[in-house]
């Protein structure tokens, strides 16, 4: 009788227990948003829009709604791919060949005597890293310069060059 | 020499401690372990009948200015701008980098005063420091024939910029000095002195086996040490400054109260409260010679009882421990304004023992001094055994240390140590039979043998969460493995990545805030554009109704004065 009793007991627990879990998983949102914050936070910050959005936020979006694959980020290179497939559980891809190739971490450098003053890198910098104003010289503040390249195409004088960054130098 | 059994050598071993063990060895069992220059040494030191761990000489020999001093453009990974050009010539004390601050944890980087009179011969001389680092960047001065030192007269009076400056502008002082951590780990003083410290701890114990300079430091210059023990007190303005230092059991040839003895006579010779306040807060502490005792947290913990935990440090809980060299280095900062021009450098290991019969001797030498003319001193580099063996050369202990590339690289700071050796690096490791015996010994709980597995497979980030970060790479792991593995320097390695990575990380923070910020700033930027155009739209349209309006009105004058007509 007991036995019965129990397995009767058991049986409306685990109904019980399925009803409000099936109730819980549909009206509570899956947390997408967190899920975008642990890619955006494997990214390299560098804003470089090599994957070809806007920042690295908007391609950790893009790879949380299925809208990208994890291999577009140059700058993250084979590791930030490792990362991120470790995260999502996929699985390890080489970085897509139609975007630039993995580079050491760098930064650019104005050269300043040749410099224009054109504002034309302030305005392109996705990270503030320029400093200047109309007709003066520019300069880059270095440890806050990502090395997106960005500043490159708009010079007019081409006179930005890019340089090993510090922490590539000494270690 | 015969391999030790893990009872024998856990004989030696003190009680543990909640949360800190102190597995602490003995210096007797020295001569039994597997490390291969201590082996070598120990072969003398049993002929010659002189214990190993304790320092065989009080001597303290000078080393002439070398004709080039280099000088470290690098801080913990980071590099220093140098300010000074090609052929400039610089005097002491002369500032020799801009000052920088770190953008990864908005702490300043530490500044570099040139140390001798001289000309800058190369400003961004590279120098290949270490086998698998790429080189480290220092500034060439050559020395001028005339130096005029001014530190070697005594003085007990603060400097007039010391004596003048409040707390953060002596913070700043100490920055602009340079002055790290004399130890070997090279931490800015300033950094650890930021904090509000109640207890200051005085480091003199040097558990390390062969390294002398300490002690031999507080046999030579206690007066000096003693008076940069008072910068600090009247600097932090700490409750109680204690000092540590290490009893010597078998060895009664260097009394270790040179201290205590200095704190009476300057007492003596300056009756005045002020400073009578200031040593009312000093006492002393001495720690049994075992390693690793003098480790910045055993030893806190041996003093205070106080364990620091892993993510935090001393300067979370009210503490700063400072070794004592730096305390010496202190001095003539604080009372000649002026940056240190010595230190004093342990010169040991088995090729410089065979050469003058002693077996550690201690130099103080100058600053920037290539490790080169060290070795040349001590007649380490010019034996017929440099044809049939590879010496090696180590920068630190016999245990901590490790293997330089070049003897270019100078004596800076925090070289306290510098070993010539012709015992081979361990040969090949065996694998791990995971025997637990280094988790047995680690002084701070850690398990080495699950570092070690993690760190093979690459896995940094899960070593991490296993606290690889307390390791104090003591190296004892090492000396006890039975497979030789070196464990201490693939932990050093991983920890290296790990520092960076987080640096990475902390700077890609930053670039997302400013990024962000920009996006806010241009999206708001578009608004009012967008805004302004919607403005003289409706301004445009609201004048256009006016004309049609008064078009009208005068439309229907018009026809009003054709029906009157």
């Amino acid at each position: 009788m007991s036995a019965i009793f129990a397995a009767l007991a058991i049986a409306f627990l685990t109904t019980l227990a399925a009803w409000l879990l099936s109730i819980a998983a549909r009206r509570l949102p899956a947390d997408e948003s967190s899920l975008v914050e642990q890619v955006n936070a494997l990214l390299p910050q560098t804003q470089c829009a090599q994957c070809n959005y806007p920042g690295c936020r908007p391609y950790a979006e893009a790879i949380v709604n299925g809208k990208a694959d994890i291999n577009q980020c140059p700058p993250g290179g084979d590791s930030g791919i490792k990362a991120l497939a470790d995260l999502l559980g996929k699985r390890v891809i080489p970085l897509n060949d139609q975007l630039e190739p993995h580079k050491e971490p760098q930064i650019a450098v104005i050269r300043e005597d040749e410099c224009i003053g054109c504002t034309l890198c302030i305005s392109a910098c996705p990270v503030d890293a320029i400093v200047g104003a109309s007709k003066k010289m520019h300069t880059i503040i270095s440890h806050h310069c990502t090395g997106c390249e960005l500043c490159l195409p708009p010079c007019p004088v081409d006179c930005i060059d890019l340089v090993l960054s510090d922490a590539a130098v000494t270690q | 020499m015969k391999r030790p059994d893990a009872k024998r050598l856990l004989s030696g071993l003190v009680t543990e401690h909640a949360g800190l063990s102190t597995h602490l060895l003995d210096s007797n069992y020295w001569h039994q372990i597997n490390n291969p220059i201590l082996n070598a040494i120990a072969g003398l030191a049993v002929d010659k009948n002189i214990s190993l761990a304790q320092p065989t000489s009080t001597k303290i020999e000078s080393i002439d200015l070398p004709g080039t001093v280099y000088l470290p453009l690098h801080y913990r990974g980071k590099t220093l701008t140098p300010a000074v050009e090609k052929n400039q010539s610089v005097s002491r004390g002369q500032s020799l980098v801009y000052p920088a601050i770190d953008a990864a944890d908005n702490t300043p980087k530490p500044g570099l005063k040139s140390p001798v009179h001289g000309v800058v011969s190369e400003c961004q001389l590279e120098i290949k420091v270490t086998a698998d680092g790429l080189p480290l960047r220092f500034i060439a001065v050559d020395t001028d024939d005339n130096q005029s030192v001014d530190t070697s007269n005594y003085k007990s009076d603060f400097s007039p910029a010391w004596a003048t400056a409040n707390t953060d502008q002596r913070l700043q002082l100490l920055v602009d000095h340079g002055i790290v951590g004399h130890g070997g780990g090279g931490f800015l003083l300033a950094n650890k002195l930021r904090a509000n410290i109640h207890t200051l701890v005085i480091n003199a114990v040097e558990c390390e086996p062969l390294i002398s300079c300490d002690r031999v430091l507080l046999h030579h210059k206690p007066n000096e040490i003693l008076l940069g023990i008072l910068a600090l007190i009247s600097l932090t303005n700490c409750k109680q400054c204690l000092i540590a230092t290490e009893t010597s059991q078998n060895d009664t040839s260097m009394p270790d109260n040179s201290l205590a003895e200095a704190v009476d006579l300057l007492r003596k010779n300056q009756p005045n409260d002020e400073i009578d306040l200031l040593f009312e807060r000093i006492s002393f502490h001495s720690v049994r010679r075992q390693y690793p005792a003098g480790a910045e947290r055993v030893l806190i913990k041996s003093l205070t009882g106080k364990v620091i935990e892993s993510n935090k440090t001393p300067a979370d809980y009210g503490i700063c421990c400072v070794n004592v060299a730096t305390c010496h280095a202190l001095y003539p900062v604080a009372y000649h304004d002026m940056p240190p021009e010595y230190r004093v450098v342990t010169v040991s290991g088995d090729a410089v023992a065979k050469g003058s019969g002693a077996i550690s001797r201690n130099f103080l030498t100058p600053i920037g001094t290539p490790i080169r003319k060290l070795l040349e001193a001590t007649g380490a580099l010019n034996q017929d055994d440099t044809s049939r063996k590879v010496l090696r050369v180590l920068q630190g202990g016999p245990l901590c240390g490790t293997e330089l590339e070049s003897l270019d690289t100078p004596v800076t700071q925090q070289t306290h140590c510098v070993i010539a050796t012709f015992s081979p690096a361990v040969s090949a490791a065996n694998a791990c039979i995971r025997c637990t015996t280094c988790q047995d010994v680690c002084p701070v709980n850690l398990m080495p043998q699950e570092l070690h597995r993690l760190i093979r497979v690459d896995d940094i980030t899960a070593a991490a969460e296993m606290n690889l970060q307390d390791c104090l790479l003591c190296g004892y792991c090492d000396l006890v493995c039975p497979s030789q593995i070196p464990l201490t320097r693939q932990f050093r390695r991983a920890r290296q990545s790990l520092h960076e990575q987080a640096q990475t990380r902390q700077l890609a923070l930053l670039a997302e805030a400013r990024f962000e910020q920009r996006q806010q700033r241009l999206d708001k930027k578009a608004k009012e554009k967008e805004q302004l155009r919607a403005e003289r739209r409706s301004k445009a349209t609201s004048d256009s109704a006016r004309k049609q309006a008064i078009d009208a009105a005068l439309s229907r004058v018009r026809d009003r004065k054709q029906n009157s007509e």
